[in-house]
């Protein structure tokens, strides 16, 4: 039984280093499009602790470099400490600009702020969303209806609907409920919004799957906030279909940016002996035992 | 995992369970595994610096539940250490290893887009189904722990592990789900 005690370990070694080799930064070429800076970005990420993710919040910027995003919103549930924890170790290692969100979610609506630095007030029960969003605005953030079934639609009244800056129009909930797709699309066309798509990343899919090509002026936390203010997004589904400014979409219809996209599926050769010799390790650790050739 | 009683007994007995070690190995090769798992399932590769930060962040679950354990065998009377009960008691998360290593495997020969799907019905069933599948094989495991290792008897030891489980649970969800689960209460209560 010594045997395979020592091969779990080796397998392991293995997959870490395949993995570690292979596992490298999809980040590109800045792409320019009509003055504007294109950045891909993702505005609804669930860090670990607290925020029911699987994902460590040092880790976000590290994963989300390796889908090619240049920007992202942490944003957890109802609390904010995650995501600053986030964006401290992204920018003290070079990662992708991470942006301060919250979720605020309650039992009759969700909504994302991005761009904040405390945690939005609100109360549970009997704070309207138009509350809220002021809360966000006064604060300098931006207000994103999260995933906008048409169950969380009573909550959204004149009021909430005059103040929203953005809708997200593609979630990974289009993919498990038939019914998602067309409800997003009908509360996005309540008003002249910002398009959003977001992966609503909690471990998993891909971060950044469903993504927003945000067109900024200037390539700060500001100039992504000013430009998700402006309306100046753009959001691809999975068959080219495009929402946002109809100027931008028009812009970016010949440059590649779709493409640009999509992210990797770990199918490389290397990948795949990661992910194998990783499985076998674990269940060998399991089943054998786990030695090290120099442990006595 | 499959005759835990016996296990026990010869785990209870053996030189390499009575080692102070042991309880310091035994949940951190969970940590270790739970980091790998989560990294396979997020990156769908194993990646040093992923791998490295997980463990730290999952350190979590083993703390919570050394913690529980504590709990549960507060004030028994028991013949071994509490790092003793904690190498023991360790060894009795084989059926939760196991599922992980079966998810992890699903995931990876799956697209992203499969794998959202299955947090809706009806895949969800089926997970929730396998996961309740591991947690009566867990709930059996840990019944004989404190059978054999707290040399409990059977009401005690039921006793012992829904208190182990109520304090560990709890606990974990405070910490995964809290800042959720906190307006649900709210709003539940002023219904």
């Amino acid at each position: 039984m010594k045997t395979p005690r020592y091969i779990a370990p080796a397998l392991l070694i293995v997959a870490l280093l395949t993995g570690t080799v292979s596992d490298r930064s999809q980040r590109r070429a800045p792409l320019y499009l009509g003055g504007y800076r294109v950045l891909a970005a993702d505005f609804h990420v669930h860090p670990g602790f607290f925020a029911a993710g699987a994902v460590a919040p040092w880790d976000i910027g590290f994963l989300a470099e390796r889908q090619g995003l240049d920007a992202l919103a942490v944003t957890p549930h109802n609390e904010i400490f995650t995501a600053k924890i986030a964006r401290w170790f992204s920018r003290s290692t070079g990662g992708p600009r991470i942006l301060v969100g919250e979720e605020v979610r309650t039992v009759v609506y969700h909504l994302i702020a991005v761009g904040i630095e405390r945690r939005v007030s609100w109360n549970t029960w009997n704070d309207p969303v138009a509350h809220v969003i002021d809360d966000i605005h006064g604060q300098g953030g931006v207000a994103i209806a999260a995933h906008p079934l048409a169950e969380f639609w009573p909550a959204f009244d004149e009021r909430a609907m005059a103040r929203l800056d953005g809708s997200e129009v593609r979630h990974p909930a289009v993919y498990d409920r038939p019914r998602a797709a067309p409800e997003f699309e009908q509360f996005y066309r309540r008003k002249a919004m910002t398009a959003i798509g977001s992966s609503d990343f909690h471990g998993l899919g891909h971060l950044g799957m469903c993504r927003t090509w945000v067109f900024v002026a200037e390539d700060s936390d500001r100039g992504v906030i000013d430009a998700l203010r402006a309306g100046r997004t753009v959001v691809y589904d999975d068959n080219g279909r495009a929402w946002g400014d109809p100027e931008l979409i028009g812009l970016a219809a010949h440059s590649g940016l779709r493409e640009r996209g999509i992210a990797p599926d770990g199918a490389d050769a290397l990948g795949r002996i990661s992910r194998a010799s990783a499985l076998l390790g674990l269940l060998g650790a399991l089943m054998f035992g786990f030695r090290f050739p120099l442990s006595r | 995992m499959f005759s835990p009683g016996a296990a026990f007994k010869a785990l209870k007995n053996s030189p390499d369970g009575r080692r102070s070690l042991f309880a310091l190995r035994r949940p951190f090769f969970l940590a270790g595994f739970l980091a790998c798992c989560v990294t396979l399932i997020a990156a769908w590769r194993l990646d040093v610096r992923l791998v490295a930060g997980e463990t730290v962040s999952w350190s979590v679950l083993p703390l919570l539940q050394i913690f529980a354990l504590a709990g549960a065998c507060a004030f028994r009377r028991r013949s071994l250490r509490f790092s003793q009960l904690i190498g023991l008691f360790f060894t009795g998360f084989g059926p939760w290893m196991l599922w992980l290593i079966g998810f992890a495997l699903a995931v990876s020969v799956s697209s992203p887009v499969q794998t959202v799907r299955w947090t809706s019905p009806p895949d969800v069933n089926i997970l929730l189904g396998t996961l309740l599948l591991v947690l009566l094989w867990s709930v059996r495991i840990d019944f004989q722990f404190f059978r054999v290792v707290m040399e409990r008897t059977r009401i005690q030891a039921a006793c012992d592990v829904a208190l182990q489980r109520a304090i560990g649970w709890a606990c974990w969800t405070f910490a995964f789900y809290g800042y959720v689960l906190a307006p649900l209460l709210a709003w539940r209560l002023a219904h």
